[in-house]
């Protein structure tokens, strides 16, 4: 099949789609090629959410086998639409995973990590699944930092309401960090850990390209803009817009940064 | 349903083998005495979406 065949299906867009899944889906590539997995693996996608990552790994992994896992039916219901029966995808939760033990070869998890609220359990049991000698990986975005396109909205929000800050995903997921990522899954007992960067630039052609997603109210940040008075969203909207696009006909650039992480399940002993 | 899918699919609590019941579209963990259901062809392996079985079950 064609190289974007799986991934080209969603490029109508919910709210959610245009405020993070456009540029989470560009990540998913990137993370793939640092995993550089030979092919005919059993693939195991925990959080699969609508299957942006499951996409990716079709496109590109040619794996002999591609479970989803998620706890949300709503999502897995889309993600059944993009894939096809090429995935086999059931509701569970990453801590108590409904499969067998060394049922895949590569278990991968994006942009879920911080949202479990016990991730030791959750690396326990993705453990578990994963077959001696196959590996873990996941990428988390870099909220504190180089996810641009989030951080710059707390720190415009943070700046007009102390309350704000304490809300921003950065402060939020202290797990969203290269070194703090690497202790989760050392102290899990996994060999070889390692992490990099993986990071797209989002272009946006105007403001409204950038802001109207944020209307949209999923997801944190925009849940907390859709909670101000309308006052207060036009001062944000008005302190963002002179942050960013200055010069109003133009478009301009963010960075939106992931930390990938992976590690090996050690050989049975 | 998806014959390898059974293969690998487990009961979440105690990682014990399922029965299919095809006509409830259903699968069964015994020990723990829940039936999973299956959902548009997509088995909802969530202890709160599970059914307890009833007493005279099997």
């Amino acid at each position: 099949m064609s190289a974007d065949a799986v991934s080209d299906t969603w490029e109508q867009g919910s709210p959610y789609e245009r405020y993070i899944g456009r540029w989470s889906r560009r990540i998913a590539p990137g993370f793939l090629a640092w995993l550089d997995a030979p092919a005919n693996l059993r693939w195991l996608d925990v959080g699969c959410g609508t299957g942006a990552l499951s996409a990716a790994i079709l496109d590109r992994c040619t794996p002999s086998g591609l479970m989803g896992v998620d706890p949300s039916e709503g999502f897995l219901g889309l993600a059944a639409q993009h894939l096809g029966p090429r995935a086999l995808l059931r509701t569970g939760s990453a801590t108590a995973l409904p499969l067998d033990d060394g049922s895949c070869d590569m278990l991968v998890s994006g942009l879920v990590l911080n949202f479990i609220p016990e991730v030791s359990a959750a690396l326990a049991e993705m453990k578990r699944v994963t077959a001696p000698g196959g590996a873990i990986a996941a990428y988390v975005w870099d909220y504190a930092d180089r996810m641009e396109i989030i951080k710059r909205f707390w720190d415009v929000a943070a700046a007009l309401d102390p309350e704000a800050a304490r809300l921003h995903e950065g402060v939020r997921f202290p797990l969203c960090q290269p070194d703090a990522l690497q202790a989760a899954f050392e102290a899990s007992g996994l060999d070889q850990v390692a992490t990099t960067p993986v990071e797209v630039t989002a272009k946006f052609p105007d403001f409204d390209d950038y802001w109207a997603p944020f209307l949209g109210g999923q997801g944190p940040a925009p849940a907390y803009l859709m909670s101000r008075s309308d006052e207060q969203r036009a001062e944000i909207k008005a302190r963002l817009a002179a942050a960013l696009a200055p010069d109003a006909g133009r478009g301009f650039s963010l960075a939106a940064r992931a930390w990938a992480v992976r590690g090996r399940v050690p050989d049975a002993t | 349903m998806d014959p390898r899918l059974l293969e690998i699919l487990v009961c979440p609590l105690c990682k014990g083998p399922l029965d299919y019941r095809k006509e409830a579209q259903e699968l069964v963990c015994k020990p723990c005495r829940l039936a999973y259901p299956i959902r548009d062809g997509i088995p909802v392996m969530l202890e709160d979406d599970a059914r307890a079985l009833g007493a005279e079950e099997e």
